[in-house]
């Protein structure tokens, strides 16, 4: 697969640099120091003003708030903390970048070890993610999670994983998939009905098992089952923070009843 | 809460001996002293009475409400219930149903973690409890064990 080919969403973290020998991502620490970073400059804008506006002590006082701020945002704006999928010496490793200076390989292992999987997104499970090592990157659609993910399979002989068909199952995910069934799921997915039958329809199909008939018929016994199941509500919802104020008209009565009294 | 299992086949989510006597000593002490001002109401504005009300709700809600879980390997169904004096939710999940417990990260907290309920019948997790990393583990375990549920303990 073609770095253009992929989706929108995985283009934004796999940066086409370095491609196909080697593949630089960003960690999670990559974007906490980002995130610091950008969180910093308002400190020191703020900072930066009142060094200007003022004069005398204050003004000193946030000249050097100002000259203390300014070299650690700075280093945390540049430094970059990335996971490296190295093709040529077969390696992955963590490694911190700071200034363009390379410091040294982390967590070195082979590439094959690395755990590649594809499964439902954590906090909306019709949407997918792709779990590689230890980050884990929000992708979207099925489609899009699947193409991602063989992308990497293929690019660096990583045995891709899926955690989809078969929940909470962990399979290999086949790479000679057609992509039609997977656009029909997708289009399932996005009409925001059932994507987990769906999905599991879809990899089933890309397993492409034999299954006789009365296995077939089972399957077909257990999903009306599933989905005879009742939808189970959340246990807090608007409605209940509602019923909390029921007490409050009996309480109200009450406090009037006693002032009444006390008046009597 | 902790899994307290009663039998082979039930079990609920019991609180420490500590953690009833604390409740229900501030409890008591907030719901006292809501009661004891309205011995001087007679001087109070109506505004005020009715800021009070609001109080004595929060009060009354700090005595009364509870949060009651059983499971039931017999019926096949997990009950979570929340009560104050008079019903606010119920849950009835059924045991069959749930594909997997998962402990996930709170959002936008580094230390904070839930346990959740994975159906096969429906897209939406059910949060089942929050706290620390370890505590969740340890009831996702305890959990998972009894209800022959598999737990996904990677919070990554």
């Amino acid at each position: 697969m073609q770095y253009s080919q992929l989706p929108k969403q995985a283009q934004r973290f796999i940066r086409p640099e370095g491609l196909p020998e080697q593949l630089r991502l960003a960690t999670k620490n990559h974007y906490v120091c980002r995130g610091l970073a950008i969180l910093g400059l308002l400190p020191l804008l703020s900072s930066l003003l009142m060094a200007v506006t003022l004069d005398g002590a204050q003004q000193t006082l946030y000249q050097f708030v100002v000259v203390l701020l300014l070299p650690v945002l700075l280093i945390l704006g540049t430094l970059k903390h990335h996971l490296v999928l190295d093709n040529p010496s077969k390696q992955r490793f963590v490694q911190l970048q700071i200034f363009g200076y390379h410091c040294q390989k982390a967590y070195q292992a082979p590439l094959p070890s690395t755990e590649l999987l594809l499964r439902h997104s954590s906090y909306d499970r019709s949407q997918y993610e792709l779990k590689l090592d230890n980050i884990v990157y929000p992708i979207g659609s099925l489609v899009d999670a699947t193409q991602v993910t063989m992308f990497f399979a293929s690019t660096f002989n990583i045995p891709a994983k899926e955690q989809v068909s078969d929940f909470p199952h962990i399979h290999n995910l086949i790479a000679s998939s057609t992509e039609t069934p997977l656009e029909t799921s997708s289009k399932l997915t996005k009409t925001n009905n059932q994507s987990i039958p769906d999905a599991k329809t879809v990899f089933n199909k890309q397993t492409a098992k034999p299954q006789n008939s009365s296995t077939t018929k089972d399957n077909d016994n257990t999903d009306k089952n599933k989905q005879a199941a009742p939808f189970v509500p959340p246990l807090w919802q608007p409605k209940v923070i509602l019923r909390l104020f029921y007490p409050l008209p009996f309480l109200m009565l009450f406090g009037f009843i006693m002032k009444y009294l006390g008046t009597l | 809460m902790y899994f307290k299992q009663l039998s082979a086949s039930k079990a609920i989510m019991a609180k420490t001996r500590t953690q009833v006597i604390a409740r229900w000593f501030f409890a008591g002490l907030v719901a006292s002293l809501t009661l004891f001002v309205t011995a001087g109401f007679e001087h109070w504005p109506n505004n005020e009475v009715f800021i009070w009300s609001f109080t004595a709700l929060l009060s009354w809600h700090f005595l009364f409400a509870r949060r009651r879980v059983e499971f039931d390997l017999d019926k096949q169904l997990i009950t979570n219930k929340i009560s104050s004096l008079y019903p606010l939710s119920q849950q009835r999940i059924p045991i069959q149903n749930i594909s997997a417990f998962q402990i996930r990260r709170r959002l936008g907290q580094s230390n904070g973690y839930e346990l959740c309920i994975i159906m096969d019948s429906q897209i939406e997790q059910l949060k089942f409890d929050y706290g620390n990393l370890p505590r969740m583990q340890q009831l996702g375990q305890q959990l998972s064990l009894f209800c022959k549920v598999p737990l996904l303990s990677d919070p990554n």
